[in-house]
């Protein structure tokens, strides 16, 4: 393994270019000593230091650039050679031939144009050694717009983004109004990764560029979507706007507008917005739909949804999960269930597809299977954890397994869950262990929790029935009918009405009858 | 007016008799003696009716009066009378009535064979006082008992009785008292007049004479006398009996029919009495006071049937008052009035039985609502029920105890309902839980679509990267 000269990340040396830059990896020789020919290597074999063509010894060692060999091995090995001449005459004449070879090597060093080998080389495709070279070079010219524009380039052609976008930074912070080293670091920068600070400062570039150039078309777009993916849907709103003020058609524009007021909560302009793009694909369908949804009209987000999975939108998953939570709130589970099916399917790790298809299997009676599913959500990295704990403990106690449902929900407890649900539960499971006076303390801890919480009421309410409390019973169970404010079959709303009827009937505290004045026949 | 005047003469006879014989005491012990002394004879019968022998003998003069009419043509044929009336009356077998009559007429003839029975009264009562003292210690003499032709028997006897009478005043003008001859003389006198109630009693029971001489009247009215007595021994059989006697013995007629309904009638045994008023009106039917007296009774009975809130009875009491006496308004009234009463009752206890049937109806209904477990339905149902059966009143006792015992199935039925509601309650146990699970999912819904259009945003500044890259590729180009 080795360091790719070009992206310096780790390859294998018996490729012929790098996995990671596609830069050409130069093989060395295994035993044979480096060759010091001036074309094929500027650099000494013995200590790297940089050497020009024609240079015969490396002023920095000493090293013959012809033969390789330090001018003391040379010594050495020519003792025998040269027996004949003496020490001092050779060593007076090596002196003077290295000082002649100093003297021409530096007048030739002072005397070069070092941007113009580097463009040589660039022009000659020779990407790697123009970049050395012009890092080289930048490194003692920090303020060299041009160099490190040019280094930027190179960069660029070596598709190594991650560094091009840094040297085309530099060199719009040193030129601010060249347009193309700002876009390109940008671009550049996009390829470093999704971080906060990378975007931060395409943000900051775009908004020069913006200022400067604030009828380029291309920057006012790329800013608005930048600010967008910033979460600054405001600032976006405004950047759409000056877009499309220059170019009202502008597509790309229009699709992010509606996007972008949607998320600044402006649900009808966004709907408006999204009306008006004409030529939709899988995601301005997609867009509308879930626009149309947050404009609290699910239905008629339902077969937009199912429009964008078919446009195949980039959301599918997303959409199809959607969906089934909309059928889902319409009590349509096996039909969510199979949305859900599909959204697993693509998106084997979305935990949310997970737990709402478990939900629709256990409304669904299948309570097997959902005690899998919410088992398995419950052992994922998910924010539906607790959700998936507390279904699994409602389940058991359904099955009349209290003990089971105690040491699931005691899971849910210690993974940090503590509200009115967690509370109501262990209630359940205190009821059905008989132990009456601690599920009180439950019921009433969890309605103190959250006094809008229904299921709390409707189970304090039947603990007081079982107890034979019926005028307590019964405020509860009406405050839990006062609470569902809808009619989903999950509640049991018309059972339980005609439940607190009986009640009332059996405690005495019904309406009188009508039928003292009213025959059998009648009420027959 | 004739009748009258021999009654007012009788009484006074009467009257005078008792202050001029033996006290009551020594008539007593006399008639007593006589009883056991036939019965020794061979009248086994006679001690069993002691009881009513002693109390025929306890008569007051009011009393001997009505028993002997004919005391007014001489109490010796007082006498003779009443053993002939006997004789004829006498059956197989000696009844309570005839024992009672026997002690009477023996008290008489005890009282005719007393001596002193004309002297001077105030020595005569002393005579008498000391003889009641005296009578319980002397030793009777019995002779042989003989069937005596009863007036010159009476006669005969009351001579020997009075024989001595000079000797016995005597003694008493003197002071000697009951010591002198009286005392000597008293077994004689007792036994002469226990001889003589024997005689005549043993005449009456043993003669084998038919005496043509006792009417129809005088049975009638021992028959009558009977009825009297029984009646007010309060013995249902034994009037029966003699009922049944008074018709074999008298001829009914109208009067007859009268005397007895009015006894029965003071008696309280108005049924009788009513039979016999119908008697008395088929023979004389204008005869008003007995109309008036049948429709009063029938209007009584209606008030006591009324007040019993037998309603029928009583109407049809006052229909037979107002059919008996259509001049009886008040009897009319009470028939229309209680023809009302029955009307609104038979309309009440239609009523408590629809309400039963109701009831019964809305019971079953609710087992059927309860099976279905329809509990509200079922619990409207037996509230219904229980409404029902609870306005049965207690007027009708049959049916108020089908609507109680209605009552107590609702009640157990209504506890049964509660206990399995407040079991089934239990099924609602985790309903909220589901829907709070349908609910999140619908709330984190809304996060999935914002999420994915920042999705959208950043997959478009992606497109517009990779479309500017290329746009921009010839900008980095070197040459």
């Amino acid at each position: 393994m080795t360091n790719c000269p070009y992206c310096g990340k780790l390859t294998d040396l018996k490729l012929e270019s790098c996995p990671h830059c596609g830069g050409y990896i130069q093989k060395k020789g295994p035993a044979s000593p480096p060759k010091s020919t001036k074309g094929s290597n500027q650099t000494c074999q013995n200590c790297h230091a940089l050497v020009q063509d024609g240079d015969i010894i490396c002023v920095a060692c000493g090293t013959n650039l012809l033969t390789g060999q330090k001018i003391a091995d040379e010594n050495q090995q020519g003792k025998s050679a040269r027996q004949a001449l003496s020490t001092k005459t050779v060593a007076v004449a090596a002196g003077f031939v290295v000082a002649v070879v100093v003297v021409i090597a530096a007048f030739l060093w002072l005397s070069r144009d070092p941007m113009r080998g580097i463009m040589s080389l660039a022009n000659a495709g020779n990407y790697l050694q123009a970049g050395n070279d012009l890092k080289n070079f930048v490194q003692k010219h920090p303020n060299d717009a041009d160099a490190i524009f040019l280094l930027g380039k190179i960069q660029w052609q070596m598709d190594d983004f991650a560094s091009a976008g840094p040297s085309f930074e530099k060199a719009f912070e040193l030129q601010p109004k060249n347009l193309k080293a700002g876009l390109l670091a940008v671009l550049g920068l996009a390829a470093t990764g999704d971080s906060n600070a990378a975007r931060d400062k395409q943000i900051l570039i775009l908004n020069k560029l913006s200022q400067s150039f604030p009828d380029n078309e291309d920057v006012q777009r790329l800013r608005a979507l930048y600010l967008g993916v910033q979460n600054d849907a405001a600032a976006q709103t405004a950047a759409l706007k000056e877009l499309l003020s220059q170019n009202p058609e502008d597509a790309t524009g229009q699709a992010a507008m509606a996007i972008s007021l949607a998320l600044e909560g402006d649900y009808r302009a966004a709907l408006r917005e999204s009306k008006t793009i004409e030529e939709k694909d899988g995601n301005s369908i997609a867009a509308q739909a879930f626009i149309t949804d947050l404009n609290g009209q699910p239905e008629e987000a339902l077969p937009l949804l199912d429009a964008a999975v078919e446009g195949g939108t980039v959301v599918q998953a997303d959409a199809l999960v959607r969906a089934a939570a909309i059928l889902i709130a319409q009590g349509n589970f096996a039909e969510a269930e199979k949305k859900l099916t599909n959204a697993i399917s693509l998106s084997r790790n979305d935990s949310t597809a997970q737990y709402y298809h478990a939900v629709c299997l256990y409304a669904q009676g299948a309570t097997a299977e959902a005690l899998r599913e919410f088992d398995a959500v419950a052992q994922q990295q998910s924010p539906h954890v607790s959700d998936a704990l507390a279904a699994a403990a409602s389940i058991y106690l359904s099955q009349g397994d209290a003990s089971k449902a105690r040491d699931v929900i005691e899971r849910a407890i210690k993974a940090g869950a503590s509200d009115a649900m967690i509370r109501t539960l262990q209630g359940r499971i205190y009821a059905a262990s008989n132990e009456e006076d601690k599920a009180r303390e439950a019921f009433t801890d969890a309605i103190a929790t959250n006094p809008d919480y229904a299921p709390a009421h409707l189970e304090n309410g039947l603990l007081f029935i079982k107890q034979q409390f019926f005028s307590e019973g019964l405020k509860e169970l009406e405050r839990y009918l006062a609470l569902i404010d809808d009619d989903a079959p999950a509640n049991r709303r018309p059972e339980i009405e005609m439940l607190v009827t009986q009640l009332k009937q059996a405690s005495g505290n019904a309406a009188p009858s009508k039928t003292q004045s009213t025959s059998i026949d009648e009420r027959s | 007016m004739g009748r009258l005047v021999a009654v007012i003469v009788l009484f006074s006879v009467v009257l005078t008799s008792s202050a001029n014989a033996w006290e009551k005491d020594t008539q007593l012990v006399v008639v007593t003696t006589s009883m056991h002394m036939l019965a020794k004879g061979g009248l086994v019968q006679l001690p069993k009716l002691q009881k009513e022998i002693q109390e025929g003998a306890s008569v007051t003069s009011e009393e001997m009066a009505n028993l002997y009419p004919a005391m007014s043509s001489g109490v010796e044929r007082a006498v003779q009378a009443e053993m002939y009336l006997l004789e004829a009356m006498r059956g197989s077998s000696l009844d309570p009535y005839f024992a009672y009559r026997l002690g009477a007429l023996g008290a008489l003839v005890a009282k005719l064979t007393a001596p002193l029975k004309d002297a001077n009264p105030s020595y005569r009562d002393q005579y008498y006082a000391d003889a009641a003292v005296n009578v319980r210690r002397v030793t009777f003499k019995p002779s042989a008992r003989k069937l005596v032709d009863p007036v010159p028997y009476l006669e005969r006897v009351m001579r020997l009785a009075n024989q001595r009478d000079d000797m016995l005043l005597k003694d008493y003008q003197e002071g000697l008292g009951f010591n002198g001859v009286a005392k000597t003389a008293l077994v004689e006198d007792f036994s002469r007049s226990v001889d003589a109630v024997a005689d005549v009693w043993n005449t009456i029971l043993t003669a084998d004479v038919a005496h043509a001489g006792i009417s129809v009247a005088q049975k009638s009215d021992y028959v009558v006398g009977a009825m009297q007595y029984y009646i007010k021994r309060g013995n249902a059989k034994e009037i029966d009996n003699y009922y049944a006697r008074l018709t074999e013995v008298v001829p009914r007629n109208a009067e007859l029919a009268k005397r007895v309904g009015d006894m029965f009638y003071d008696a309280k045994l108005y049924e009788r009495a009513m039979k016999e008023y119908a008697v008395v009106l088929a023979a004389e039917p204008k005869r008003r006071d007995i109309v008036e007296k049948i429709s009063a009774y029938y209007v009584g009975v209606g008030d006591e049937h009324l007040s019993d809130n037998h309603l029928e009875q009583a109407h049809e009491a006052y229909a037979k008052a107002a059919e008996q006496d259509p001049l009886n308004s008040v009897a009319e009234a009470k028939r229309l009035e209680t023809e009302a009463f029955i009307g609104e009752r038979d309309a009440r206890l239609q009523a408590s039985r629809r309400h039963i049937e109701e009831a019964a109806q809305f019971q079953r209904q609710a087992e059927e609502f309860q099976q279905q477990s329809r509990f509200a339905d079922a619990f409207g149902r037996l509230k219904d029920a229980e409404a029902r059966y609870s306005m049965v009143s207690g007027e009708f006792t049959v049916e108020y105890q089908a609507a109680n015992a209605g009552l107590a199935n609702v009640t157990a039925q209504l506890r049964e309902l509660k206990t399995l509601l407040i079991q089934s309650a239990q099924s609602f146990s985790g309903s909220g839980f589901a829907y709070t699970l349908q609910q999140e999912v619908s709330k984190e819904g809304q996060d999935i679509s914002k999420q994915a259009l920042m999705k959208l945003n950043a997959h478009q500044l992606d497109q517009e990267i990779s479309q500017l890259k290329d746009k921009c590729q010839s900008w980095a180009s070197i040459k």
